[in-house]
């Protein structure tokens, strides 16, 4: 596939050509019925926050209640968990950084996002159709804001944390307030996030394991991507 | 085990401590009008405890004043403290007192590092009031160096581990007193139970006033349902001056933090994954029209 992309490639690609494509080039159709909605480098760094953010959540949880100090266990204990967690929870927060950097152009104000959200509570319960959903929901976008202010927000307080004794007592009080009350936002959010893209929205997944959707999928989640792709007329 | 070394409180457990055999509450009286800042005691606790050993020695350390050290350190656990205070006589003449102050830790009845340690059974609370670090559970996190409202505890950079006056807990074990009584030579320090001391300090103050100190009282400070370690103070109206808070209590961010923004934050993370399970059941799946059946089922 070393030769110029085509808009619309012909039919016939295999398997391999497409995740080749899949690899490089988003918001392109590679067959008549699949679409690329992230490159292999965007989901290579969404997993390595979701690992990273795991191993945080997994260390921080022991920390957060006794009731998971038993987690301890698969870190090598107590002392590790201390250890390890600021380790892991800068490598959340680098990974965050990066997906900023890819998604904050897609990730601006567009035509439809007022809309996404005046009909929030009819869009959870399947009821209206929305043609002006772009690349990203409004609630996407919401959740992409908040995860990086999120993440900054971990950061700040958890280098106080680190070392709590380089820091004043008032330093300290307002760190562990922000920090635990990020992370209870961030545990509901993420919650919320790995619901509704598996389970809520069957043929969500695979966008971010294999980097396609397909064009009935956008269609329906995401017409305005949908008609920009495709190259239809507003 | 003796009856007072069961636990009364345990750091981070959700289930109750395990005593249920009673043993009077201890204390350590501090009579600072009779102490002569000998050091004996800062001696003795260096050496019953083996404190000058395999980490760097804490070495006196020269800062313009009689004081052996500036501050308290994970193995130098108990600081006569020097402070320098000018008295302004009704003549107009100053004089020039110290005034002695034991820095160490003040076991209180309500610890605010047990309160805000994170780790099982790391900070306990013995039947007879004693606060004591069991380091094998300490991760190091020291926030209990926030929780506590007379900044004692130290973290020692080699173990990673938090450390203070343990009251002699293994000595009180055997029946016997701590090593800093046990080696005050003027009888400033004084050991018993709880309530005979209140007692004998009441007395001392009483014998104080008597004598024109009008100032004099006891410290024992009830912000923190007050604390193994009481002080008689000559100038009784102004504790600060020996370096001890007005009023402590445990901070109130850390109540807050533990008592409030936990349970409550715990309950949103419940509410979230049981309310994502509800809307599964209720709205079920959101499937685009013209999926393919093979499309439905793969992720």
């Amino acid at each position: 596939m070393s030769q110029s992309q085509p808009a619309v490639p012909p039919p016939a690609l295999s398997q391999a050509q497409i995740a080749a494509l899949a690899r490089t080039q988003e918001d392109v159709v590679v067959t008549d019925d699949l679409i690329v909605r992230h490159t292999a480098s965007v989901r290579l760094t969404h997993w390595l926050v979701a690992i990273f953010f795991f191993l945080a959540l997994a260390t921080g949880f022991v920390i957060y209640t006794p009731y998971f100090a038993g987690l301890a266990g698969l870190f090598g204990g107590g002392p590790m968990v201390r250890l390890l967690h600021p380790w892991f929870s800068l490598g959340f927060v680098i990974g965050i950084l990066f997906l900023f950097r890819a998604w904050k152009e897609r990730m601006k104000k567009e035509p439809g996002d007022e809309e996404w959200k005046n009909n929030f509570g009819a869009y959870m319960r399947y009821e209206k159709e929305l043609q002006n959903v772009s690349k990203y929901n409004a609630g996407q976008k919401l959740f992409f804001w908040a995860a990086v202010l999120g993440a900054l927000a971990f950061l700040a307080s958890g280098i106080v944390m680190w070392f709590p004794t380089s820091f004043p007592f008032f330093l300290r009080a307002i760190s562990y307030w922000l920090h635990e009350l990020t992370f209870i936002a961030f545990v509901v959010g993420i919650i919320y996030h790995i619901y509704m893209s598996t389970a809520a929205m069957p043929g969500t997944l695979r966008a971010m394991t294999r980097g396609t959707v397909t064009k009935a999928w956008a269609r329906w989640h995401h017409p305005r991507w949908y008609r920009e792709v495709m190259g239809e007329k507003e | 085990m003796p009856s007072n070394m069961e636990l009364r409180r345990i750091s981070a457990s959700p289930s109750p401590a395990t005593g249920v055999r009673s043993a009077p509450t201890v204390a350590k009286l501090i009579d600072t009008t009779t102490c002569i800042g000998c050091k004996a005691c800062e001696v003795a606790c260096q050496e019953w405890n083996d404190l000058l050993g395999i980490d760097e020695v804490a070495e006196p350390v020269e800062f313009g004043s009689y004081q052996t050290m500036p501050d308290l350190t994970a193995n130098f656990w108990n600081l006569i403290r020097f402070n320098e205070h000018v008295e302004k006589k009704p003549d107009g003449t100053e004089q020039f007192h110290w005034l002695m102050a034991k820095d160490q830790c003040m076991h209180c009845e309500d610890p605010g590092c047990l309160k805000a340690c994170p780790s099982p059974g790391a900070i306990v609370q013995y039947a007879n009031g004693v606060v004591d670090f069991q380091q094998e559970h300490c991760i190091g996190c020291e926030y209990c160096v926030t929780g506590c409202p007379f900044d004692i505890p130290r973290l020692n950079k080699r173990t990673k581990k938090v450390y203070k006056c343990t009251l002699c807990s293994d000595r009180l074990s055997y029946g016997l007193e701590p090593a800093c009584i046990k080696a005050c030579p003027t009888g400033c320090l004084q050991f018993g139970t709880k309530e005979q001391l209140v007692q004998i300090a009441n007395t001392r103050v009483a014998q104080l006033k008597a004598n024109g100190q009008e100032r004099a009282a006891v410290y024992d400070p009830q912000g923190v349902g007050g604390t193994g370690v009481i002080y008689v103070l000559a100038l009784g109206d102004q504790p600060e001056a020996y370096g001890l808070p007005k009023n402590p209590r445990v901070p109130w961010t850390v109540a807050i933090w533990k008592n409030v923004i936990k349970p409550l934050g715990s309950a949103m993370m419940v509410v979230g994954l049981f309310g994502t399970l509800f809307h599964y059941v209720r709205f079920g799946r959101n499937e685009a029209p013209g999926m393919r059946k093979s499309e439905k089922e793969e992720v």
